[in-house]
């Protein structure tokens, strides 16, 4: 009788390498290492294509108008938070209650007939708009688009966006976002639309070498004038791009990788980002940067005062296993973000919230007083089976509250002037 | 047989170094690729993660050949490419609609006794505990490490492949 080794070793030979596959190795080598030497030599490029952006844009943009007001009273979609589940946007409560679906209160005539999905909401940061990717059957084609609309469900603006997958990142004036045209690895140039809500457009070309990354959309800085991408910081107005200290992907002496979070604190004035040296918090600008946690961050969060920061992290808790420093000879591999902490910017203090799962972090309650997380968690004594869900839980670690299952992430809706109507 | 892989100009360390990795390259890429075609079940993204393993491999090819068992550092770096790769798939997939599961060669088996449609039974991490602990002698703790779970989770996902083999084809599981 034949043992399972013996069948899968006589399973695996009846395939083999093409011919030729180290030099495919070799061109691959060639082709990463040529990235890069692109990577570093591309900022006279990029220099003069942000040149030429701004001159087109000067010469085609009018104005944008000022937001129009909104009332927000019974607004079907002043609700807290913004999930996708299934593949359908719903905006909540902070406790989860009256969820809302969004394709039932957008409408949009695109003469699809088939079934419409919705997903990777995004709010702006007056809390008036929610940006969303869409997804109409037509026939034998797929329509897809990004949304924007106030909180009454109506269509602020739609505009194409072939694919789907990455985040949509809002202009601090919240009169503008941008996004990835494309979506995926390859080789070439990759676009960035920025798309007005009063429709005008503009196509921002990166230099080669330059690909999406892995953690999402592109950031406004907080003055508006600037683009994070990758590990590029890109003005806007033509000025001279520069790389970044913050905002990286690492890799851990085991191979295992993992892209820090970049966060930019409420008033604008700070940023905490993720390193191997543990959680960092500096000037908007990147100057004075400072250790505050010695574990990294995959996500993070300010609180609305500025005072703590919620951090998804994959620490031990005494130091962060990605720093080379802590590297004990153990081969490493989880890298998920599988603690969620909060630390106080001040003194560094940080309590443990959970751990166990893999985590995002969504915010802080508009008073401060609680953390919404999404968790993705295996449940226990059945291997592959995994539970979504987002919870609601107070900065001390007490009282956590299941608020949706079947998603875990969200977006949470900012407070303030415009958005300060949340339930 | 393949060019120099560096220029004849390269210093003689680097030179030296570079045709030690291609003999290494050479005496493992084919196991390796068909370890990684039974976890995966497609030839390109199995030759695509074994080269990302060898590239990751090189790259610290001055302290990865002077180990005991580069080998065994060959194959963690592999599966963990694999297991990231997993989840990111996994979550693309979760957070995007319309997509479907990519197709593989275990798939197509149309013969409901060959080996090909017990592999196509299996999750992709099935797939991998089973090579890990049955091909390569990982304990469940090694393969754990590995696939970043517990040792628990590895016993089980083991488990679930062998009831598999056992339901289609007499097999010795001693």
């Amino acid at each position: 009788m034949p043992r399972i080794p013996d069948i899968l070793e006589r399973e695996s030979r009846t395939v083999d390498l093409e011919p030729g596959d180290f030099e495919r190795l070799l061109h691959r080598r060639e082709r990463k290492q040529r990235n890069r030497r692109i990577r570093a030599g591309a900022l006279g490029i990029i220099v003069a294509l942000a040149m030429g952006f701004v001159f087109v844009r000067s010469l085609t943009s009018a104005p944008i108008p000022a937001n129009p007001p909104v009332e927000p009273a019974m607004a079907p979609l002043s609700g807290a938070i913004a999930y996708d589940r299934q593949g359908h946007i719903y905006v909540a409560g902070l406790d989860g209650s009256n969820p809302v679906a969004v394709d039932d209160v957008v409408a949009i005539d695109d003469e699809c007939p088939g079934e419409v999905y919705t997903n990777n909401p995004s709010w702006s940061p007056d809390g008036r708009y929610l940006a969303f990717r869409r997804s109409a059957e037509c026939g034998d084609r797929t329509r897809r688009d990004v949304v924007i609309a106030d909180v009454q469900g109506n269509v602020v603006e739609v505009f194409p966006a072939p694919k789907l997958g990455y985040e949509i990142g809002w202009s601090p004036d919240s009169t503008r976002v941008a996004v990835w045209d494309e979506y995926g690895g390859r080789d070439g140039t990759y676009t960035i639309g920025i798309h007005g809500i009063d429709g005008s457009e503009a196509q921002f070309e990166m230099p080669r070498g330059w690909a999406p990354s892995w953690s999402g959309g592109p950031i406004w800085t907080p003055d508006g004038d600037s683009l994070i991408v990758s590990e590029l910081e890109v003005p806007l107005d033509g000025g001279t791009p520069r790389e970044i200290p913050f905002h990286g992907t690492f890799l851990d002496r085991s191979g295992g990788g993992w892209q820090g979070a970049l966060a930019y604190s409420p008033d604008g004035s700070q940023m905490a980002y993720g390193t191997p040296e543990g959680l960092m918090v500096a000037r908007a600008d990147g100057s004075d940067p400072r250790v505050v946690s010695d574990d990294g961050a995959h996500t993070a969060a300010w609180s609305p005062n500025g005072d703590l920061i919620a951090v998804a992290s994959n620490g031990d808790g005494v130091g962060n296993v990605a720093n080379p420093e802590n590297y004990t000879g153990e081969w490493l591999t989880e890298q998920s973000p599988n603690r969620l902490r909060v630390v106080n910017v001040e003194t560094g203090v940080a309590t443990l919230l959970v751990e166990g799962a893999w985590f995002e972090v969504i915010g802080f309650s508009p008073e401060g007083d609680r953390i919404l997380y999404g968790e993705h968690r295996e449940v226990e004594g059945q291997p592959d089976t995994w539970l979504d869900s987002i919870w609601s839980i107070g900065i001390d670690g007490s009282d956590a509250r299941q608020i949706a299952v079947g998603t875990h992430t969200g977006d949470l809706r900012p407070a303030g002037p415009g958005g300060g109507d949340q339930p | 047989m393949t060019e120099p892989i560096v220029a004849l100009d390269a210093p003689v360390d680097e030179l030296e170094a570079s045709r030690t990795f291609e003999v290494f390259y050479q005496a493992e890429a084919r196991t390796l690729f068909r370890r990684l075609w039974l976890v995966t079940g497609n030839r390109a993204e199995a030759e695509e993660l074994m080269q990302d393993a060898f590239l990751k491999v090189w790259e610290r090819w001055d302290r990865v050949g002077g180990m005991d068992d580069p080998t065994g550092y060959l194959y963690r770096t592999a599966m963990n490419l694999f297991r990231k790769r997993y989840r990111r798939a996994v979550l693309a997939i979760r957070r995007t609609v319309g997509l479907t599961p990519p197709s593989d060669d275990f798939s197509d088996a149309d013969d409901r006794q060959t080996v090909r449609h017990v592999l196509a039974t299996l999750p992709p991490r099935q797939r991998a505990a089973l090579v890990l602990t049955e091909m390569l002698g990982f304990t469940t703790k090694e393969a754990g490490d590995a696939l970043g779970v517990t040792d628990a989770t590895i016993r089980s996902l083991t488990r679930h492949g062998r009831d598999a083999f056992r339901r289609v084809m007499e097999v010795d599981d001693a």
